[in-house]
């Protein structure tokens, strides 16, 4: 019944992203074939076959299927190639400096070759080759591009017998209870060869409005350090697996992203980063909306160099905003993911993965994933796909419903939860992509009110806490990549201590507002979520950026907490500068 | 972790990567695919620890990586009054002196000046309006600022302040195999580097603190780092804030540094250098003159493209041909009243193969070039011929037997010696290594006794750039504290005369002799430019000549066989107390020369080591022809680029050892792009080797 709805799915994605060609498998017409194949009638299969890249790694692993192998050792039972091509344009400036353009053009290329079978394979967490990622021509040169694939091929496979004797042997030493296999087979792989799109971007409007907004800053002196950059990355991506797996497609990412830092009266570093990111240039916002933001970013900056030191607090919390998909990222997200532990892995456990069913959240909230989301409120999402990086066609996975542990996000790795992949892989991890966090009873404004003034009174206060961000530097970088190779996930934990806000004030009932500084997160604890006490109705999306290089949106509601505990950072910091800015002279 | 020098053929730069830094004084391997001294110097720094930016990514502050104090030990000495130097004619300093003499025709040539001498009182060197007169005037108005506020501010006065900002632009256009593997990406990067000096130039916070055994961690910012505010272009208040910052920074920095220093000269033993830690200098002013060298992209897109086929071989695993281009121009201000503006461009032509032999020994090749505009490199002809021979040599090379350990006679090509110079003389007499307490300091009571025989004089000259027609790649008009290049004299007829000084003195010298060398970002410290050997005519003779002393000194030693090396890759040696003074060299052709009058067979996998002193001892005799080795050195001021020269030498006795193997094994599949004929010879055997174990 489910691989049925793999296959409707994988058929509507592939219809969705315009291909022509059938989804399921067929046997590629390769370079060598071209010649004798004379009656090319699909569009996309003459795209695809002068697709120099798509031969040339089909090529390859057919060959390395067919007679890859040393001595004793198997052939692979499985090979795959996932190849991409980056091209990125960043211009940088800051208090109005000329700006500075930067370009990176590059192909990469990460092997899986696979020995053994589907139960026990050579992998090692969930990959064959610790994502070796290797440089390979830029040029849609065939001889050069295949010759670079053999040698990539012919180290992992290496390596692929050297983990798999490893993994035998100390599968008959270790006592491991109710072994799961090493990899699910796809019955019906993808094939969709979406057009290769070119990186846009109007340079010399973005060079001006980088350079105008970044001078914007120059209205606030007592922001020292400050700069705005804007990225446009066109990523070009090619699938092709042994099972039959072919894809191409593009995946497009403009950010603009600016940061502020400055010191509070005693020398406290303040700082804080934001980013505006879309799939297109067109839904960025306009100058003016862009000015609007980084106006009121810096104001809000300079509010809080100038607040003053907060004391300890424990209470009620209002997050709001980029505040509310930092804390369910940072906290909950990792134990959405991968609901099993790795063999000869003892570092990595989920405390969520034999609890489906118990309640996480209140019952009228629910989180769901769907990395093919492609637009909120008309605006596109970025983070998402159309597939995994197995090639597996993202579905849309209900994790809590009515505040209950329902599902997780699985690569096709197998879990005791689920043994099929439901389009969620990273590095062949199951891993959260587009998260929306919703609730069928928001409470409207003078309900909210009511409750912040009833849990604040409880609390003994006269004011509760309102976090309004929480830092996240986003890079915006992409991985893997020539520059960032390799991965780490953040380890689903029951208590997870999120990273400092950035952005907080006490909310008096009277009316008053007053910026704080200087708090630090207690741990939280997963049983905090279950103390939600309203949520509104302001649902947005927000970008967010784990440990695991890659930022996507996360759509969110701001919502109240009974109590959340905050201690105080340390007091101890460079003093301020004994020269004033030259912002500062006349 | 030794501090380590090494000195490396601009092949390692081009094709390997850095894979560890160790603080300043452990430069421990490969050096940077950028090359260029730019990124080549500070990516280290976002890439040290390896995982620096990936832990701190939550924490931008920490995003500048700690320096790593040295390890070394303190050894704590005798105070010791400067020895007596031998004086020598003015001759010394004159381009007709004795020394030139004793080099071959047509050596020494000076650089063609397209300096304004602007040293006229009371007249703006830069009165014309351009980028670079805004920027000086940027630098300057931080500089008045920022040392006018800062001189009394803290505990310990300001007495010096210097920034040095560099302008880099780097384009590396790369293939493989007939296909570009990288884009030229005109790469714009700006680095500042701060010299602030708290005390007085007796004694000031740059001190090496020997109860934290650390040098002076460097002031410095570059543009590309994620969250730096240094403007890669321009100048006036984005730049000005950025200087602001990172003085305040560099202050505090001192000022505890500075107490800490004091504090430790009081419990600890007194240092056996009693020289200070600066001197200063009248102002210098000078102005290279900005200019644009056409470098046509497009074009050399195609020949490198084109070139990069030679390589592609089914028996070659990896190969690359690339075209650098580096322009750069260093502003320096300071309170001297220094204002030196110098554009260095340069120009990098390599290509490299490797191969696996049966055993799983990689063998890697390489040509390169360097020169100041690419229209002086040598001709597509010669390019040609040049990467078909280093196919040729692969070849013979990947049959060649291994080496076996040997000592016995041998001769050193002019480039083999040149790097031998670099690495058992050279290292040795910059001055901060027998200043440091934790260095070996071979030759701090050497001045004015024979190091090496009487027949070799060596000099190190960055006024020049070029020897016999060939450009030499340690030119320069002004260091990197803003003194003006010049000749110095190491070593006179085998006898040590003198160190490569930077503005920090040592013992018994105590000014620079323009030598305070350092990539952007470090702290300059005294280093070889053009370091250049020199044998007195009485004992130069022919190569054939060379060639039939070595094969009677190997009859007299009872040897079958001495060596020759032809070409070398580069080498390294540990200077520090701790480590064993020792020096490796890292030759790339070596051939055994028999004595029975076989021909020469080549050999692979050599290593040349030993000790320094005991090696420049047993120099027998020079050849007439000079050999030059352009490269990069690496040392506790970064990777620079640097020249050696040298005649070929024939030593008495030198050792050799086997390089370590790789172990990996040749490709299962044959390549796939080898015409059928092709693939089955190297792959058979290499199927049937395998297969036999």
């Amino acid at each position: 019944m489910r691989s049925g709805k793999v296959t409707s799915i994988a058929i509507a994605l592939t219809l969705l992203l315009g291909s022509t060609y059938g989804a399921v498998a067929e046997p590629v017409a390769t370079q060598e074939q071209v010649a004798s194949t004379k009656d090319q009638k699909a569009t996309t299969q003459t795209q695809q076959e002068s697709d120099v890249m798509l031969n040339a790694l089909t090529d390859e692993m057919k060959r390395s299927m067919s007679s890859l192998k040393y001595e004793q050792h198997p052939l692979p039972y499985f090979v795959s190639y996932w190849a991409k091509e980056l091209d990125e344009t960043t211009i940088t400036s800051n208090l109005g400096s000329e700006a500075d353009v930067d370009y990176t053009r590059n192909r990469c290329l990460l092997p899986t070759v696979r020995i053994g079978n589907y139960d026990l394979d050579s992998t090692m967490n969930g990959t064959s080759d610790q994502r070796a990622v290797t440089q390979i021509p830029l040029d849609d040169d065939y001889t050069a591009i295949r010759k670079a694939i053999w040698l990539a091929t012919d180290k992992t496979y290496k390596f692929s017998i050297r983990t798999f004797e490893w993994k035998k042997a100390y599968l008959r030493s270790v006592h491991i209870p109710n072994r799961l296999p090493d990899l699910v087979k796809v019955d019906h792989p993808t094939v969709s060869i979406a057009p290769k799109l070119d990186l846009k971007l109007d340079e010399s409007r973005w060079r001006t409005d980088v350079q105008k907004l970044s001078e914007l800053f120059k209205k606030y002196p007592t922001i020292q350090a400050s700069k705005v950059t804007i990225t446009a990355r066109m990523v070009t991506n090619w699938f092709v697996s042994s099972e039959g797996t072919r894809l191409r497609y593009s995946t497009p990412v403009y950010a603009v992203r600016f940061f502020a830092s400055g010191q509070a009266s005693d020398g406290m570093r303040i700082s804080d980063y934001d980013v505006v990111a879309s799939r297109s240039g067109a839904d960025l916002p306009s100058y003016s909306e862009l000015e609007e933001k980084i106006k009121r970013f810096a104001e809000q900056t300079a509010n809080m160099i100038a607040a003053s030191q907060s004391k300890e607090y424990a209470g009620p919390v209002l997050l709001k905003g980029q505040a509310a998909a930092e804390f369910f990222s940072q906290v909950l997200s990792p134990t959405l993911g991968l609901a099993e532990e790795y063999a000869g892995n003892e570092n990595w456990h989920n405390p969520l993965k034999n609890v489906a069913g118990r309640r996480l959240l209140p019952e009228h909230m629910s989180i769901s994933d769907n990395p093919a989301k492609g637009t909120f409120d008309g605006k596109s999402l970025i983070g998402g796909y159309e597939f995994d990086d197995e090639g597996v066609p993202a579905e849309k996975v209900e994790l809590i419903v009515n505040g209950k542990l329902n599902d997780f996000c699985q690569s096709r790795l197998p879990t005791h939860h689920s043994k099929r992949s439901n389009g969620h892989s990273m590095g062949g991890h199951g891993v959260v992509s587009i998260l929306e966090v919703s609730t069928n009873k928001p409470a409207s404004e003078s309900e909210f009110k009511d409750k912040i003034a009833a849990l604040a009174k409880e609390a003994g206060l006269d004011y509760v806490l309102v976090i309004e961000k929480i830092n996240d530097d986003y890079q915006m970088g992409e991985c893997p990549s020539l520059e960032n190779t390799t991965r780490r996930f953040d380890t689903p934990s029951y208590t997870a201590r999120p990273s400092d806000p950035t952005v907080a004030y006490r909310q008096y009932l009277d009316g008053r507002k007053e910026y704080v500084r200087g708090l630090e997160f207690n741990s939280v604890n997963l049983r905090s979520f279950r103390d939600i006490q309203a949520v509104a109705s302001d649902a947005a999306p927000y970008v967010v950026e784990p440990n695991d290089y890659t930022a996507r949106h996360l759509i969110i509601p701001s919502f109240l907490i009974g109590e959340l505990d905050f201690r105080i950072k340390k007091p101890e910091h460079s003093t301020l500068p004994d020269v004033a800015s030259p912002l500062l002279e006349k | 972790m030794d501090p380590l020098v090494e000195i490396f053929a601009l092949k390692n730069l081009v094709s390997l990567a850095v894979t560890a830094f160790i603080g300043f004084g452990g430069i421990a391997a490969w050096a940077d695919s950028g090359l260029h001294i730019a990124e080549g110097s500070l990516r280290w720094r976002e890439s040290v620890p390896p995982d620096h930016l990936r832990y701190a990514k939550r924490k931008w502050a920490q995003e500048r990586a700690a320096e790593t104090p040295s390890d070394a030990k303190d050894s704590n000495g005798v105070p010791s009054q400067p020895p007596e130097l031998p004086t020598f004619g003015d001759k010394d300093e004159s381009p007709q002196g004795i020394l030139y003499d004793a080099l071959p025709p047509g050596l020494r040539k000076k650089k063609p000046s397209i300096k304004r001498e602007l040293l006229q009182q009371g007249k703006d060197p830069f009165e014309n309006s351009t980028p670079e007169k805004s920027i000086m005037e940027t630098l300057e108005t931080e500089l008045k600022r920022n040392f006018e506020k800062l001189k009394n501010a803290g505990t310990a006065p300001l007495y010096f302040l210097a920034y040095r900002l560099y302008d880099t632009q780097y384009t590396k256009i790369g293939a493989t195999n007939g296909a570009l593997v990288e884009r030229p990406s005109d790469r714009v990067n700006r680095i500042l580097s701060i010299d602030l000096r708290v005390g007085s130039p007796k004694l000031d916070n740059t001190h090496f603190l020997r109860s934290d055994h650390s040098r002076s961690p460097a002031n410095w910012d570059q543009s590309k780092t994620k969250n730096s505010i240094l403007p890669a272009l321009g100048a006036d208040i984005p730049l000005r804030e950025a200087i602001w910052l990172r003085t305040d920074e560099a202050f505090k920095r001192a000022q505890s540094r500075f107490q800490s220093i004091l504090a430790s000269k009081d419990v600890l033993a007194a240092e056996e250098d009693q020289s200070g830690d600066f001197s200063l200098q009248p102002a210098q002013v000078y102005d290279s003159g900005i200019k644009t060298i056409p470098f046509d992209k497009k074009a050399w897109e195609e020949k490198v493209k084109e070139w990069s086929k030679i390589f592609n071989q089914p028996w070659i695993q990896d190969s690359e041909v690339s075209m650098g281009s580096y322009p750069s121009i260093r502003y320096i201000v300071d309170t001297d009243g220094s204002r030196i503006v110098e554009q260095s461009d340069y120009y990098v032509m390599f290509g490299f193969a490797s191969t696996l032999t049966d055993d799983g020994m990689k063998l890697t090749l390489t040509d390169y070039e360097v020169h100041e505009t690419p229209d002086k490199l040598s001709s597509d002809e010669e390019r040609v011929k040049r990467f078909k021979k280093l196919v040729d040599n692969l070849k013979e090379l990947r049959t060649a037997p291994p080496a076996e350990s040997f000592v016995g006679p041998a001769i050193l090509s002019g480039r083999a010696a040149a790097v031998f110079f670099h690495e058992t003389f050279g290292h040795r007499i910059e001055a901060v290594h027998e200043k440091s307490e934790v260095e070996g300091k071979t030759f701090a009571k050497k001045v004015g006794t024979l190091v090496m025989p009487s027949f070799i004089t060596v000099v190190d000259d960055p006024t020049i750039s070029e020897i016999n027609g060939e450009f030499i790649n340690g030119h320069y008009e002004y260091d990197d504290e803003g003194v003006k290049a010049q000749k110095a004299v190491l070593a006179k007829n085998g006898i040590l005369t003198g160190f490569l000084m930077s503005r920090t003195p040592l013992q018994g010298f105590d000014k620079s002799n323009g030598h305070g060398r350092g990539a952007p970002g470090w702290n300059p410290i005294g280093r070889q430019a053009n370091l250049i050997v020199s044998v007195d005519k009485k004992h130069q003779f022919s190569d054939q000549a060379l060639r039939a002393m070595l094969i009677k000194e190997a009859k007299r030693q009872k040897k079958t066989y001495g060596l020759y090396f032809d070409s070398i890759s580069g080498g390294f040696t540990g200077t520090s107390s701790r480590s064993e003074q020792t020096y490796t060299i890292t030759p790339l052709l070596v051939y055994k020369v028999f004595v029975d009058g076989r021909p020469d067979e080549m050999i692979r996998g050599a290593q040349l080591v030993g000790t320094p002193l005991a090696a420049l001892e047993k120099i027998i005799a020079g050849g007439d022809t000079i050999g030059v080795f352009n490269g990069s050195c690496g040392r506790e001021s970064g990777h620079i680029r640097n020249c050696d020269a040298s005649p070929a030498m024939l030593l008495q006795s030198i050792e050799i050892k086997r390089s370590a193997k790789t172990f990996e094994k040749k490709p299962i599949l044959p390549d796939p792009a080898a015409p059928p004929e092709a693939v089955t010879a190297p792959n058979s055997v290499s199927n049937k080797n395998e297969g036999g174990k």
